[in-house]
C-alpha cells in the first residue's frame, strides 16, 4: 500500500530519520499488517520517498508498506489517520503493484515546491532573474557542504521556475526541479540563485512528486505514480 | 502563527536539531485549558534527547496532567547554539507545549539525576528569567522545587532551590501542587512553610547551617522537622504512564520501559540507589502484562525494557518473560533487560529474550579480586562469572560488556592486576567456547570508572582515590589489557572528581557552583564540555581545593551535612556495614536470607 502524507507546521523540524521512525510507529499503533524482514534484526518493510529537508513542509510525502494481507485502502487510511500525531496527515492511500517483490520510489524524477518569501521584494528584478535562469544554457553554482566546496551546473536540475504572486513585501514561487541520480538542487539553493537570501523568512512547501516523461527542461507531463491515481494538472 | 510561536520558529531555523525545542509529539498534551489552577514546568537539566529517556519525568507528567486542576509541561536545557540565540534576542526559555516562559509558570519542578547537572540547573533557571538564588526571587516568581537521585544530598543546591522533595514523588507531587494552588497569592515565605508541612519536603530556608568539625550542617529553626523522611509508594498501585510522549528525536531509550520492581537489597556497599530505594517492591505479573500491552498499543514501540535493579531478581521473572513473549513476540516486539546479575539463570533469561532481536550483555564484577569484591559486598565469585560468560558464549553472544571500578577503599595494585587477570581469562574462555571459526568476532568491552563515594552508603566516609593514584592504576590496566578482542574505556577523571565533591558536599559549595556557572561551566556531564580550569578557578576564589574535598576521609562519629535527610536505612547500619567492609565480611540479601535490620522497612503502623 502506498500512501501520501502531509508534513505540517508542528513537525517540520523533524529530520527524515525521525519521520521514518514516526511513521513506522504510527503504523504499529494502527495495527496495520506490515510485513517484517527476516534475519537478526527484523525491521518493518517500508520504503520512503525522497527525503524532505528539515524546516520544509509537504503535502506529498510518500510511504510504501509491504503488507502481509490485503487491506482496503479506505480502512488503511482511516486507521492510520487515527494513529498519527498532530502535524502529520494521511491524504491518500492506494494499493501498488510489487515490482520484483519490492516497492521503490526510484522512478520519481520531478519535485515541485511552493516557496513563500517574506521581506523586501524587487518584483521587476525577480521577474528578470527568473527569465534569465529559464533562458540560460548553464547555471554555475557553488555548494558548500561540511567544509567542502562543489561546483556544478545547476541548469539541468531546473525544469521550471514561476512567480506565482509577488508584492513589495512577499513573493510566492513555484519551483519544478529534477530529482535523481544526477543530483538534486535544494529549494534553498534555488532561492540563492534567484538572489533571494534564503533566510528563515522563507517557508518551503513541497507540493508534488512524480515521474516525467520528457527529458528536457520545460513543462513536464506527469504520468501515473506507481499505478496510483492519475494526477491532474 | 502566533507571535511567540513565530519567534520560536525563527530560532529553530538557526540551530542544530531544532526538534529539541518543539512539541506536537504523539501523546504530548495540548494545553487546552489555558487557565489551569497551576501551571507546572517539569524541567530536566540536560538536552531533550537525554531528558525524554527518563522514566521519572514521564511518570510525573502523567500524574499531573491526569489531574484536571493542573497542567504540566516540559522544558529541557537548550544546547549552546539555542542558548546563544535566546540570550541574543532576549527571549526567555519556555515550556515546549505552550511556550510559557519559565518565569511565568507557577512552579518549576527540576529533576536532579546526578551531580554533574548542577550548573545546568542554574543555567536553566537563569535562561527562564528566574533569579538563580532563592533569596533573590520576588513574590511573582515561581516556586522552584527539585527532586530525584541527587536530591539525596541537597545541600550544595540549598541556596538555589525553594523546596526539595525526598523520595518517590508520585503522590507527593500532587500534594505539592495542591498546596501551591491553595496558597496562590500568599507571601512566599508562607507558601514555603506550607510545603514544609508535607511529608518528604525539605525547605532549606527553614534551616540555618552550623559549622561542625569543618562541615556545614543544617539545624532546623522553630517548626521545621529535624529529619525529613523520604516518601515511598506502593509500586503495584502506583501510576504508570501507559501513554507516554513518544519523541520524534532518537533518544537513549526508544522503547517501553516497564518498571518491574523498585529497590535492591543485594547490599553492594558503594551503591547509593541500593540504599535509598529500599525496601524492594515488585509489581505483579498480571499488572505488568496489562501495562505492557497498553503501553505497546499506545506508543507503537517495538521493544520493552524491564527496568529494576536486577530484573532477574524479580521473583517471578521466568513467568513474566514467558507471558510477555507469548503475547508479543509474534508482533515483532523484543524484550530486553538492561541490568543483569552475574549467573547462569540470568543468561538463560536473556537468551530467551533474544529470540526476537539480539542486544548486548553486560556484567558488573566491579572489582578484580574476591577480597575486594567482599569489601564492597559484591557477592559475585569467579565461578559465577565464568559460568555466566560460558553460558553467554554458548548461547551465541560474541561480545560482553564488563564494568569495573578503581580507587575502591583498601584497594591495592594487586587487586587492580586482578582485573587484568580476570579479563584475560574471560578472553581465553571466549576464544575456547567460540572456537576457531567464530573467535575472531570476540569482543570484550571493559569499562572502568573511578569509585565515587556517595552520601547514604556504607562507603560515604571514604574519600575518593586522588588523581595520581587513579592514573597509576589506569596505567596498570592499559598495559595489561591490550589486544584485538579488548576495548577499554574510561570514565573521565575530572568528572569523577567533581561528582565526588558534590556528592558529599555542603552549602559552602553554593557560591562555588554559582561562580563556576558564571564563568561559563555547563553540560559538565558531557565530557568534552567540561571546563576544568574554570571550575578550578571557582574553587580557588572561595578558598577550596576540589581534590582535597573529593578525597577527604570523614569520621564515622562526625555530623554530616545530609544527616537531616533519611531514607529509612539508619546511620548505625551504614557504620556497621563500613566496619564489615574493612573486615571483608559479606552481608547477604535480606530477601533470601533473613533481615539485616537496616531500618528501611516501614513500621507496621504505616508511616513511611
Amino acid at each position: 500500500m502506498v500512501c501520501r502524507l502531509a508534513k505540517g507546521q508542528p513537525v517540520k523540524f523533524i529530520s527524515h530519520l525521525d519521520w521514518m521512525r514516526a511513521i513506522a510507529r504510527a503504523l504499529r499503533r494502527a495495527r496495520l499488517p506490515v510485513a517484517y524482514s527476516a534475519g537478526y534484526n527484523p525491521h518493518p518493510r517500508l520504503a520512503y520517498g525522497p527525503p524532505l529537508s528539515v524546516g520544509n513542509t509537504s503535502e506529498t510525502e510518500l510511504v510504501a508498506a509491504t503488507l502481509t494481507e490485503a487491506v482496503d485502502p479506505g480502512t488503511f487510511q482511516e486507521r492510520l489517520a487515527a494513529a498519527l500525531p498532530p502535524g502529520i496527515r494521511v491524504l491518500a492511500a492506494w494499493p501498488a503493484p510489487l515490482l520484483g517483490g519490492k516497492v521503490t520510489f526510484g522512478e520519481l524524477d520531478t519535485v515541485v515546491y511552493l516557496v513563500t518569501v517574506w521581506g523586501p521584494v524587487d518584483q521587476e528584478a525577480l521577474n528578470t532573474k527568473v527569465s534569465q535562469i529559464m533562458e540560460a544554457e548553464q547555471l554555475p553554482y557553488r555548494r558548500l557542504r561540511v567544509g567542502k566546496v562543489k561546483e556544478f551546473d545547476a541548469r539541468p536540475l531546473v525544469r521550471l521556475v514561476q512567480v506565482v504572486e509577488a508584492s513589495e513585501s512577499s513573493a510566492v514561487l513555484k519551483l519544478t526541479l529534477r530529482l535523481g541520480p544526477s543530483g538534486t538542487l535544494r529549494p534553498e539553493e534555488m532561492l540563492d540563485l534567484l538572489g533571494l537570501a534564503a533566510t528563515c523568512h522563507a517557508q518551503v512547501h513541497r507540493t508534488a512528486l512524480y515521474t516525467a516523461k520528457t527529458p528536457t527542461p520545460g513543462r513536464p507531463r506527469p504520468t501515473r505514480l506507481l499505478g496510483g491515481a492519475r494526477r491532474r494538472r | 502563527m502566533q507571535e511567540t510561536e513565530l519567534q520560536w520558529d525563527q530560532l529553530c531555523c538557526r540551530v542544530t536539531k531544532p526538534a529539541r525545542y518543539t512539541d506536537a509529539e504523539w501523546n504530548a498534551i495540548t494545553p487546552a485549558d489555558q487557565h489551569p489552577q497551576l501551571r507546572f514546568a517539569l524541567a530536566y537539566p540536560d538536552v531533550y534527547e537525554v531528558g525524554m529517556s527518563h522514566l521519572g519525568l514521564r511518570i510525573l507528567y502523567h500524574v499531573l496532567n491526569s489531574d484536571p486542576r493542573f497542567v504540566a509541561e516540559r522544558v529541557f536545557s537548550p544546547w549552546g547554539d539555542m542558548e546563544a540565540e535566546l540570550r541574543g534576542t532576549g527571549m526567555r526559555l519556555a515550556t515546549l507545549e505552550s511556550r510559557t516562559p519559565l518565569g511565568d509558570c507557577d512552579v518549576v519542578g527540576i529533576d536532579l539525576p546526578y551531580e554533574l547537572t548542577f550548573t545546568n540547573v542554574l543555567n536553566l533557571l537563569d535562561l527562564g528569567g528566574i533569579p538563580v538564588r532563592a533569596a533573590d526571587r520576588g513574590e511573582e516568581m515561581p516556586l522552584v522545587i527539585a527532586g530525584g537521585p541527587a536530591a539525596s544530598n541537597p545541600e550544595p543546591l540549598a541556596d538555589f532551590v525553594d523546596a526539595f522533595f525526598i523520595g518517590e514523588a508520585e503522590q507527593g507531587i500532587l500534594e505539592i501542587a495542591q498546596a501551591l494552588a491553595e496558597t496562590k497569592g500568599e507571601p512566599r515565605a508562607r507558601r514555603r512553610e506550607r510545603l514544609a508541612a508535607i511529608a518528604g519536603v525539605y525547605v532549606p530556608a527553614l534551616y540555618r547551617v552550623e559549622e561542625r568539625e569543618g562541615l556545614l550542617c543544617p539545624a532546623p529553626t522553630d517548626g521545621a522537622p529535624s529529619v525529613v523522611r523520604r516518601r515511598l509508594v506502593d509500586l503495584e498501585t502506583a501510576p504508570y504512564p501507559t501513554c507516554p510522549v513518544v519523541p520524534y528525536l532518537e533518544t537513549v531509550h526508544d522503547r517501553v520501559t516497564l518498571e518491574v520492581m523498585r529497590g535492591c537489597t543485594r547490599g553492594c556497599r558503594f551503591c547509593q540507589a541500593g540504599m535509598v530505594y529500599r525496601p524492594v517492591r515488585e509489581r505483579s505479573v498480571e499488572t505488568l502484562t496489562r501495562l505492557a500491552g497498553e503501553a505497546l498499543a499506545c506508543t507503537g514501540y517495538d521493544e520493552i525494557s524491564l527496568l529494576g535493579f536486577n530484573s532477574a531478581d524479580y521473583s517471578r521473572a521466568q513467568e513474566l518473560i514467558d507471558a510477555l513473549l507469548e503475547r508479543h513476540a509474534g508482533e515483532m516486539v523484543s524484550i530486553s533487560m538492561p541490568s543483569l546479575r552475574v549467573d547462569t539463570f540470568s543468561v538463560e533469561l536473556a537468551r530467551k529474550l533474544q529470540t526476537v532481536r539480539k542486544s548486548g550483555l553486560t556484567f558488573a564484577p566491579e572489582a578484580g579480586s574476591q577480597r575486594l569484591r567482599d569489601v564492597i559486598n559484591k557477592n559475585v565469585t569467579e565461578e559465577d562469572l565464568f559460568a555466566a560468560a560460558r553460558a553467554a558464549f554458548e548461547a551465541g553472544w560474541f561480545g560482553l560488556k564488563l564494568y569495573f571500578m578503581i580507587g575502591l577503599p583498601t584497594e591495592t595494585d594487586e587487586d587492580v592486576r586482578g582485573i587484568v587477570h580476570l579479563v584475560r581469562r574471560l578472553e581465553q574462555l571466549g576464544r575456547e567456547v567460540l572456537g576457531k571459526e567464530r573467535r575472531g568476532r570476540l569482543r570484550l568491552a571493559v569499562s572502568v570508572n573511578p569509585f565515587v563515594p556517595k552520601a547514604h552508603t556504607p562507603l560515604q566516609w571514604d574519600g575518593q582515590a586522588p588523581a595520581p593514584e587513579l592514573q597509576r592504576k589506569q596505567a596498570i590496566l592499559r598495559e595489561g589489557l591490550t589486544g584485538k578482542h579488548l576495548d577499554l574505556s574510561w570514565g573521565k577523571g575530572e568528572q569523577s572528581m567533581l561528582e565526588a565533591v558534590f556528592a558529599r558536599g555542603d552549602r559552602s559549595l553554593g557560591p562555588v557552583l554559582e561562580e563556576a556557572w558564571r564563568l561559563g561551566c555547563k553540560f559538565d556531564a558531557w565530557g568534552e564540555q567540561l571546563r576544568l580550569e574554570r571550575w578550578q578557578q571557582a574553587f580557588a576564589r572561595h578558598g577550596q581545593d576540589p581534590q582535597e574535598l573529593a578525597s577527604r576521609h570523614l569520621g564515622v562519629e562526625q555530623p554530616l551535612p545530609w544527616d537531616h535527610i533519611c531514607y529509612g536505612v539508619t546511620k548505625e547500619y551504614l557504620a556497621a556495614q563500613a566496619r564489615a567492609a574493612r573486615a571483608g565480611e559479606c552481608t547477604p540479601d535480606c530477601r533470601f536470607e533473613g533481615c539485616t535490620l537496616c531500618g528501611a522497612c516501614p513500621p507496621a503502623a504505616g508511616t513511611a
